[in-house]
């Protein structure tokens, strides 16, 4: 295992560095959410209006959104970092150390948890500094932190496994698209109560939403063991279970 | 007899589609020494580096690099070699430094020994000045130094190097020159392609040219010169054509063409032509300007064995009038 914990850490801090540099390239994945949550908050107050929308303020049930785009965004950059060793011909160096080859693309993930941990707070304080409510308490925050920790390097595993198997910068900029059904076939923009038809039974197998709404159970009525929180965690568990082994897999068949 | 660093028997690495890059190669490099490894575009050369590196997987064949198999004992093979690519592979958003101390510290050096070995290097490779800037900035000759650097770090007992002066001024090319000569001096075996002949007949001890997957002559530079057994005396003067005529008459076998500046004469023994050739002249009365004698180079012995050039000479399709010129002879 000296071959796998040790190279890990120093691994782990290059990720991290190389996720910062230039700290220009991470101001859209701050940019895009806070945006959203700005244009959508003002259009749609109306709507808590509608009978059946229990929220105080459509800002307050908007904020859980902006907070996710934020992990969508900055942990989508993974594939992007692990694309750039590879075009550059740094992953082959990677290669050629005595390491263990999962020292290679764990730290990676990891550090992409705690990326998107740090942007989920500065977003959260940006959102609590415009007006959105927080009442998840202590116990809550750590819940939401870990929540975020574990869906941003769930999802980071899918721009990894696309970067490794197909080593193409134009498949992998084609998958951001994948962004946008995945946050706006959500409950992102109502309740699912106020949803109907088809829309409603996609709302139901997107399993971001469930990630969404533990979210904002958290931030809107506190948080502790509801039953969304802890179908959150399963879900944005059983995502980083699936997509790291797509990784580590494909990680392999591109290493050998 | 000496320890081999590098053991290579009937080495085969076929691609999809059946292409084989590399065909049952047999070589092998004695520890210390410096050998070329020569072959035009796509003959094998990376390829076979890449096996070597544990970078490719050879389909069969065998591979030993420092006595441990590239396929069973990948890890002690890395720990053997350091591997300087064809192509750069650096990470740009890193300064020299961070590059070099991360590589040291995976090969399992501690903070210290990797910074002062990194050091050591960035002074050798005259890259200290930029060694906080990211890499990034760098020309293209102080990255292809810094990639030298990076696959020192460890300190390998065998270095690879894919064209590792490629895009390098000359001067650059001197300092990457002198440093692997102390390399090797102080007994790190190197294995070096090369397409600048001139570079692996200063440096390399021995050699193997490598063509469409196969090894087609082996030996050291000077053993493979004399398979050329041809030089060229070319002597400048006004009386091309009475000089043509009393050297055809003497020597109606060897090759002779007219120049710009006068004749050129293709002789298998050149150092014993060359003065009979002037001294004919001299007793013809014929004023002789200057004169030069070409002895086979490496470029020479590459073309015969893995030159296209060649294949047209042999095809009746080449117009090049040196090679036409062989041609006659």
């Amino acid at each position: 295992m000296n071959d796998f914990w040790r190279p890990s850490a120093h691994l782990f801090i290059r990720a991290l560095k190389q996720s910062t540099r230039p700290l220009a390239a991470i101001l859209p994945s701050f940019f895009l959410p806070f945006f959203f949550f700005l244009v959508n908050s003002s259009a749609f107050q109306k709507v808590t209006e509608l009978p059946g929308f229990t929220s105080e303020s459509y800002l307050a049930f908007y904020a859980p959104v902006a907070l996710m785009m934020a992990v969508f965004f900055s942990s989508g950059d993974a594939g992007f970092e692990l694309m750039l060793d590879i075009t550059s011909g740094y992953y082959e160096k990677l290669l050629l150390t005595p390491i263990s080859r999962y020292a290679i693309l764990l730290p990676r993930i990891l550090a992409m948890g705690v990326r998107a941990v740090a942007q989920g707070l500065l977003i959260f304080i940006l959102l609590m500094l415009f007006g959105a409510p927080y009442r998840g308490g202590v116990l809550g925050a750590f819940e939401l932190l870990g929540l975020i920790a574990l869906f941003g390097m769930g999802w980071s595993g899918i721009g990894l496994t696309l970067a490794a198997l197909t080593k193409n910068p134009r498949v992998l900029q084609s998958s951001f698209i994948l962004v946008f059904p995945l946050t706006f076939i959500t409950t992102a923009q109502l309740p699912k109560e106020l949803l109907t038809g088809w829309y409603k039974v996609a709302v139901g197998v997107n399993p971001i939403t469930y990630v969404l709404e533990g979210i904002r159970t958290i931030m809107t009525r506190g948080g502790g063991f509801s039953h969304e929180i802890v179908i959150a965690y399963g879900v944005a568990l059983a995502l980083l279970a699936v997509t790291s082994t797509l990784a580590v897999w494909s990680f392999r068949r591109s290493a050998t | 007899m000496a320890k081999k660093a590098v053991e290579v028997k009937n080495l085969v690495k076929a691609f999809k589609g059946g292409v084989k890059a590399v065909d049952k190669i047999t070589f092998s490099i004695d520890e210390g020494e410096f050998f070329g490894f020569l072959g035009p575009n796509g003959a094998g050369k990376t390829t076979t580096m890449r096996i070597l590196a544990t970078l490719t997987k050879p389909t069969s064949g065998r591979a030993l690099v420092n006595g441990f198999d590239v396929v069973k004992n990948p890890n002690e093979v890395r720990r053997s070699i350091g591997f300087a690519m064809q192509a750069v592979g650096l990470d740009d958003l890193a300064t020299a430094w961070e590059n070099l101390q991360l590589i040291g510290c995976l090969y399992g050096m501690s903070r210290k020994e990797a910074k002062k070995r990194a050091g050591e290097l960035l002074e050798l490779l005259k890259l200290e000045d930029a060694a906080g800037r990211y890499v990034a900035k760098y020309s293209g000759g102080m990255r292809r130094r810094l990639d030298i650097a990076v696959a020192l770090m460890h300190r390998p007992k065998i270095l690879i190097l894919d064209e590792p002066t490629e895009g390098l001024d000359p001067a650059g090319r001197r300092v990457v020159w002198q440093y692997l000569e102390n390399l090797n001096r102080d007994g790190v075996t190197v294995l070096l392609t090369t397409h600048y002949m001139e570079e692996a007949d200063y440096l390399a001890r021995n050699l193997a040219i490598i063509n469409g997957g196969k090894i087609v002559a082996a030996g050291t530079p000077q053993n493979l010169k004399k398979t050329i057994r041809e030089s060229h005396i070319e002597v400048e003067l006004k009386e091309r054509t009475r000089a043509s005529t009393i050297i055809c008459q003497k020597f109606p076998k060897l090759p002779c063409r007219n120049t710009t500046t006068g004749l050129e004469v293709v002789s298998p023994n050149g150092d014993a032509d060359l003065p009979r050739i002037l001294k004919l002249l001299g007793d013809a009365k014929v004023r002789v300007k200057g004169f030069n004698l070409h002895t086979p180079t490496l470029e020479d012995v590459f073309l015969k064995f893995a030159g296209h050039g060649f294949e047209n000479e042999e095809s009746g399709k080449g117009n090049d009038p040196y090679l036409a010129m062989r041609r006659r002879g």
